[in-house]
Order: structure tokens, then sequence, then C-alpha cells
């Protein structure tokens, strides 16, 4: 039977701190796919209240919570680009979590996703979303997309992004969906990424402005 | 047609000349090494080679270079070598050398983006033609991405590139990672085919130049 609410996105945080680059990413994927649906595990403390504006928010990483039997093995699904198997609509609905890796990654990937997580827990079921490295709010997007249209139909998607500034360009290696012929890129990266400082209205947001 | 013997010899001395770049790039990194030439003498191999600071590639009373004599002699297998250290005529214009001190910058951890426009400034003020720095890896310690810093004319493909260009590729090995530095730098004072150079002309010269008017013979109108 069809299930009809769409699967949780947990998303382990697998970096040593929680940078600008990689909590704009946080933020964009709740605001694509909604912070009911999302929780972020793994988290410092300290992030605690910053992170609970855009999901539920856990200090203990994935295998923590499944060894306290809040979660089962057969009920998660891992995003790994090493995955044999391409996520399919199907395992939206087999599946009540979609775990996805909160890595920024290096170019080129160094398969952590199977190192720090898919390795880790046994017997867990993997899939991969294509051959190239997504950013994490862009795999967010790749299941909610998956999840609105039941297949990838229409998908398109566009390998690496070169950003123009005063003085040269940045040149992102990674894959992004495209919506109306524009990469999906978090709100505020662009700006962050040309200037290192973070727009007006996400520092009033969260609470870093006078 | 060439014989098998001739093509391996000149394989050999290739791969053995590369071979003993990278050492020498490798190893004095912070001598700021340019470049090697070695040549085939009669009684033997001389290696010329070009580095920012000679000095320490020599050392106190020579005592490094004794040391690369032996390392030449035991694992390049060259015998009888002869090295000479020279500097390097224009350093800024040199992408090896950029290339390096901007890796020994970004080792001192200053930050990048300050350093590649500083390294872009000088190589424009010693009068390039263009220069390109690429800086590759996991920047400020977050997701891996390539940073592009260019100014001037920057020649990417053609005949041209093979002479007017010089590149080079170092590594710098810092917390986050390895970050991959690629300089490009256009060297001023090569004539291209796209060159182009507006002489300034005399207005007496000018009227010589002129083509002359011809007179028209018979067949106007005359009102």
């Amino acid at each position: 039977m069809e299930r009809r609410s769409k699967p949780i996105i947990i998303i382990e945080h697998l970096e040593d701190t929680l940078g600008t680059w990689v909590f704009l990413e946080y933020r964009h994927s709740s605001m694509i796919y909604g912070k009911e649906y999302l929780w972020f595990t793994n988290i410092p403390l300290k992030y605690h209240r910053l992170m609970q504006r855009y999901g539920r928010v856990f200090k203990e990483s994935i295998l923590q919570l499944i060894e306290r039997n809040m979660l089962k093995t057969e009920e998660l699904l891992i995003l790994d680009p090493r995955a044999e198997e391409t996520l399919a609509y199907s395992d939206l609905l087999d599946y009540k979590y979609i775990v996805v890796g909160g890595i920024l990654g290096d170019h080129p990937p160094r398969g952590r996703t199977y190192e720090l997580l898919t390795s880790r827990i046994r017997g867990v079921d993997s899939r991969n979303i294509g051959d190239k490295q997504y950013s994490i709010d862009g795999s967010v997007y790749y299941v909610e997309f998956l999840w609105k249209n039941k297949s990838m139909e229409n998908y398109e998607f566009v390998d690496g992004v070169t950003l123009d500034t005063n003085y040269g360009n940045i040149y992102l290696p990674y894959r992004y969906p495209l919506i109306n012929n524009k990469p999906l890129i978090a709100p505020g990266l662009v700006e962050y990424l040309k200037n290192e400082k973070l727009p007006r209205e996400i520092l009033e947001e969260i609470g870093l402005t006078k | 047609m060439t014989g098998a013997r001739v093509k391996s010899y000149f394989i050999n001395y290739s791969l053995k000349r590369v071979m003993l770049d990278e050492f020498l790039a490798n190893y004095f990194k912070d001598a700021g090494y340019a470049g090697v030439q070695l040549y085939k003498t009669p009684t033997g191999y001389r290696a010329a080679i070009y580095a920012e600071y000679p000095g320490r590639i020599i050392g106190r009373g020579g005592s490094v270079i004794k040391k690369l004599m032996t390392i030449l002699q035991t694992h390049f297998g060259l015998e009888n070598v002869n090295i000479t250290v020279s500097p390097v005529q224009d350093p800024d214009l040199n992408a090896r050398i950029v290339a390096f001190r901007i890796v020994r910058a970004l080792e001192k951890e200053i930050p990048y983006r300050r350093v590649a426009m500083a390294m872009v400034r000088r190589v424009m003020n010693a009068g390039a033609v263009g220069v390109e720095i690429v800086i590759s890896g996991k920047l400020r310690s977050e997701r891996a991405r390539y940073e592009k810093f260019k100014a001037g004319k920057i020649y990417k493909a053609g005949e041209a590139v093979e002479y007017i260009i010089d590149r080079a590729v170092a590594r710098a090995l810092l917390k986050p990672g390895i970050y991959g530095i690629e300089v490009t730098i256009v060297k001023p004072g090569i004539k291209t085919s796209d060159h182009v150079e507006i002489k300034s002309i005399k207005p007496e010269e000018l009227e010589e130049l002129k083509p002359p008017v011809k007179e028209e013979i018979g067949g106007g109108n005359e009102a």
C-alpha cells in the first residue's frame, strides 16, 4: 500500500565543524523539503539552537540512534555515490528514512559517504543518484523531485557551475539541478563565495545583526 | 626510419631529465627552483639549475651541491656530473617561481585570495601580457572548488601557446588537504599573429601615403 507522507530525510553531519557553506546547504535543504521532514544528526550541541529552525536536531549519530532502537536499519536507505542501484520512486515508498551524508565533498570525491556511513551500518541499503557528486541541498532536491513527479523524467542538471567575479571566476565542480535553465544553488552561497559575507536577510534570520 | 635503439636513447634521456626536474622541484621548493637543463658533454653530464635563490641550492661552502652531486650520480645514473646554479633573470615572469611563491605563502597560512591577487599584480607589474592563477582544493576548509584569478590577455589555444605561455603546476599540503596551484604567464616581447601595432605618423608623412588623385579625362557633364 502506498504511504501518503514522504520519507524523512536524515542529514548525518560528518564534518568536524559546522561552517558557513554547509549551514547554507542545510538551510536550503529545509526550504526545499520542509522542516517537518528533515532531521539533522551528529550536530554538536552548540549548534542545536541554530539548526532547530530548519529541522529536528540530534546530538547523536545515526549509529547511536540505531543502538538506542530509535531507528531500524531496515527502514534506512543511504544515498551513496558508490551504491550500485539508482534511487527509484518505489524506494521512497519502501523506506521510512533517506539518509544523506552531511559532507562538503572533495574533488575528485574520496568516497567518504561509504567510508563514514554505509560501511559502518551493517545491513543497510544504499542507492546512488547519478555518477557525479551532488551538493547536500541538490541531493535533497533530487528526492523531492522524485517524490513529486514519481520518476526522473524532465529532470535536468548541469555538471559544474562557474561564478564570475571581479578578479576572475570560481568553479564549483559538482552536479546541480536545473530549474528554468538556472542551477539550483543555496540562497546566499553565491554572495558568500564572492564576498565572504552572508546576505543581510540570512544574518537577520539567525539573529546575527544588531 | 629511425632505429629502435636511437628512439630508446632519446626517450631514456628525456625521462631522466623529467625525473630530475621533478626531484629538484620537490627538493628545492624553498629555493625558488625554476628549471634544469641537462647537457651531455664528452666527459659526462652538465646540469644547469636555475633558481630564485641560488645560494640555497649551493649551501654553505657548497655542502648542498656536493650532496646533490652524489644523488645525481647514484640515483639518476649521471656519471661525472657537473652542476652549475644560476639565478633567474626575471623571477616575476617565471611561472614555476610564482607557483612556488604561492605555495610558500599558503603554507604560512596567508589567505589564498590575498596571495593570488598580490601575485597577479606583481606579475603584471613585471611586464607580462597576461597572467592566470588557479587555486583549487578545500579553500577555507570547506567544499572543494577552483578559484581563478586573471589579468591581461591569456592565450588558451593555437600555435602561439607553445612559445608564448609559461605554465607551472605546484602543490601545497595544508591541514584541509592538498591545494593545487596552476600559474600561466603570457611572456612579454613576443609578437603573435593577432598583434596589432598602431604607428604614429607625422602629418607630412600622411600626405605621402595618400594615393595620387587621377585626373579625370573628358566625360563630365557641364552645366
